[in-house]
């Protein structure tokens, strides 16, 4: 956990670097004139300090022994799978429709995160799917792409 | 006298039919979404916003205020009966309600719940009455520097109350501030981090943000682990109606954490989720049994949900009379009203009556639907909770993507909610908050505007926040917040020291 936190705060301090170089390119301005930089620049500044500080208090502190015990098995596969799922969700749903799109997506989540039967899976997939569509299609009217279908 | 007739005007708008559909919609939605674990009034908000694009904007407002407070008596529900809080202003809850229905009193502790909200909204609808019109004629004083240094006390007081580290508190702040400072400068017009992504253009959208940091990463907590349904009981709840040694216990809880969590309510950065520990802990340290705390009293419950629906009163205080968010919700319900080309501040109730009028009035027509609603329904929000999770999280998903999507109708929006629903995944993992990053993202723009104008009219002096009195005295106490822990650590310290000799 200690190195995963120096890691963080190794991630912040270069996150900081950079919202500061950027901001400075932005032309920082003056004091009278603040530029388009200078509030991002601040910002960015304070946390650079702010990350520095969180490392210096990490590095001081003493290794806890047994921090790794207990450790819970992570399902990492299910979360790559979930956003994985829902990018490809979001750059077909132009092409592909709202209707088809939600059907596969469902269906995928129920038959891999916590594997259902096939039956369960595809009637979840087609419930959700047309209830969706009528919810957010015809009640809301909120104009969601019908893809290759037309409707 | 004046006022009772903008408060009749208000109701004349409030029960118009149409509105009372909107409002009567709004809190059951509210309801189901505050059932359901996972998901949030913000989400719930960020998701029917869009829905309003096409509704008048007394109803949108109407709508959305009834989500918020529908969310606030669902989350009770399960809280009680679940022992999982539905939204976090309901933990509190658990701690008593659930042993009272172990006990077999599930009936009075929902009856309870939803009796004390009703009472502490009708409550702070009449303070919110008086207090608001004197806030927005006394906030008319306010200029640049006492915006922005209010926004920082906001933002200080937001830091204090996070559960860890201070330190990681402020860099979220940072890191909200630096969020919110990307698309075109709001005073130039320079496109800023935005490296020829048009879907930048306009900013990060908070509704995505919001969505993704809540509601994917809370998806995403859940399923890495196996499934475990929760425990539901099967016993009938019957006896909804608290008995009068229920009321006699209740309702000086009711009555305090009624007053407590609206003035705590308008406070920016408190959100409605502390005051409801404030009011248990309050009611604990006046108990002749404070020692029972915990094992079912329904003091426990009484209080904390008349704190929670009053403070959710108290947070469109600021809102309504200076234009200031007091967190996601407020800051969505904001968004609603711009959407529409109102802007929210001192001016509002002499501009817009109807909205401020009507927003007031609908707050009582909402909770007068909600214990109407409410009560009948438990069964088929109980029902709702049976549903087995890996039924739920996709569906939930589905809501979050459709949420994203509609507001612009971009598929690169629902990109920019997965990729903060996997910040939000690692936050939760490595004990950074996430509502100091969605208040700082939410008043960035507005503090960065009333700073650079603060400095233009004091010609670059930095004194300007200072020689006037109303902004030194915001960041004399947004210091005071600030150095606390600092002086309290060292408090705590040396009490550690003396109990080890």
């Amino acid at each position: 956990m200690r190195r995963v936190l120096l890691c963080c705060n190794l991630f912040w301090i270069l996150f900081a670097l950079i919202t500061c170089i950027e901001a400075y390119r932005l032309k920082l301005g003056a004091v009278t004139k603040p530029g388009s930089g200078f509030f991002p620049f601040s910002a960015g500044l304070v946390m650079l300090v702010l990350a520095l500080v969180a490392l210096m208090q990490l590095t001081r502190q003493e290794k806890k022994e047994g921090e790794s015990a207990g450790r819970e098995e992570v399902r990492w596969w299910n979360i790559m799978i979930i956003l994985a799922a829902v990018g490809a969700y979001a750059f077909t749903l132009e092409t592909i429709g709202f209707l088809i799109n939600t059907f596969l997506f469902v269906t995928l989540l129920l038959k891999v995160i916590e594997p259902q039967s096939w039956k369960a899976s595809l009637l979840g997939g087609v419930i959700a799917a047309v209830a969706a569509n009528v919810l957010f299609n015809v009640i809301f009217k909120a104009q969601i792409p019908s893809g290759i279908l037309g409707f | 006298m004046e006022i009772l007739n903008q408060l009749l005007f208000g109701f004349s708008v409030a029960l118009q039919p149409m509105n009372l559909i909107y409002c009567f919609f709004g809190v059951l939605v509210g309801t189901l979404i505050g059932v359901l674990p996972g998901v949030g009034p913000a989400a719930a908000l960020s998701l029917l916003l869009p829905v309003t694009f096409h509704v008048p904007p007394v109803s949108t407002i109407i709508l959305l205020a009834g989500i918020t407070y529908g969310a606030m008596y669902g989350g009770s529900t399960t809280s009680i009966l679940v022992n999982i809080p539905g939204e976090a202003a309901s933990v509190v809850t658990c701690l008593d309600g659930y042993q009272m229905a172990r006990k077999g009193r599930a009936g009075p502790a929902l009856g309870i719940a939803a009796f004390g909200s009703f009472i502490a909204g009708t409550i702070t609808v009449f303070i919110l009455v008086f207090l608001a019109p004197t806030l927005a004629n006394a906030a008319l004083k306010f200029g640049p520097p006492e915006y922005f240094t209010l926004m920082v006390l906001g933002l200080s007081i937001m830091v204090y109350l996070a559960r860890g580290s201070i330190i990681n508190a402020l860099i979220m702040v940072c890191f909200g501030l630096i969020l919110g400072t990307i698309g075109l400068d709001p005073m130039v017009g320079v496109p800023r981090f935005v490296y020829r992504m048009n879907t930048l253009m306009d900013g990060v959208g908070l509704v995505q943000v919001v969505i993704g940091l809540f509601g994917v990463s809370e998806v995403l907590i859940n399923v890495e682990r196996s499934f475990k349904q929760e425990e539901i009981f099967e016993t009938k709840i019957k006896g909804l109606l608290p008995n009068r040694e229920d009321w006699r216990r209740s309702i000086g809880p009711i009555g305090r954490g009624s007053i407590l969590g609206f003035f705590l309510g308008i406070i920016p950065g408190m959100s409605v989720v502390i005051p409801t520990f404030v009011s248990y802990v309050i009611e604990k340290k006046l108990s002749k049994h404070p020692e029972k705390f915990g094992t079912g009293m329904i003091e426990g419950v009484a209080g904390p949900e008349a704190a929670n629906n009053a403070a959710s009163t108290g947070t469109l205080v600021p809102m309504l009379s200076l234009g200031i968010p007091t967190g996601a919700s407020t800051a969505l319900l904001l968004g609603a009203l711009m959407i529409h080309g109102i802007r929210p501040g001192p001016l509002l109730i002499q501009d817009a009556p109807e909205i401020f009028w009507g927003v007031v009035a609908s707050l009582y027509v909402g909770n007068v639907m909600l214990l109407v609603l409410n009560l009948p329904l438990i069964g088929l929000w109980v029902k709702i909770l049976k549903i087995p999770y890996h039924f739920l999280f996709s569906l939930i998903l589905l809501l979050c993507i459709v949420g994203s999507y509609i507001t612009n109708n971009n598929p690169y929006d629902v990109i920019i909610m997965v990729v903060f629903g996997l910040v939000g995944y690692l936050m939760k993992k490595f004990d950074y908050e996430a509502a100091p990053l969605v208040l700082a993202l939410v008043l960035g723009p507005m503090m960065e505007t009333a700073l650079r104008r603060s400095l233009v009219i004091s010609d670059g002096g930095f004194a300007i926040f200072f020689t006037r009195p109303i902004s030194a005295s915001f960041l004399i106490v947004a210091l005071l917040v600030l150095l606390s822990p600092l002086v309290l650590r060292k408090k705590r310290l040396r009490e550690e020291l003396r109990a080890a000799e």
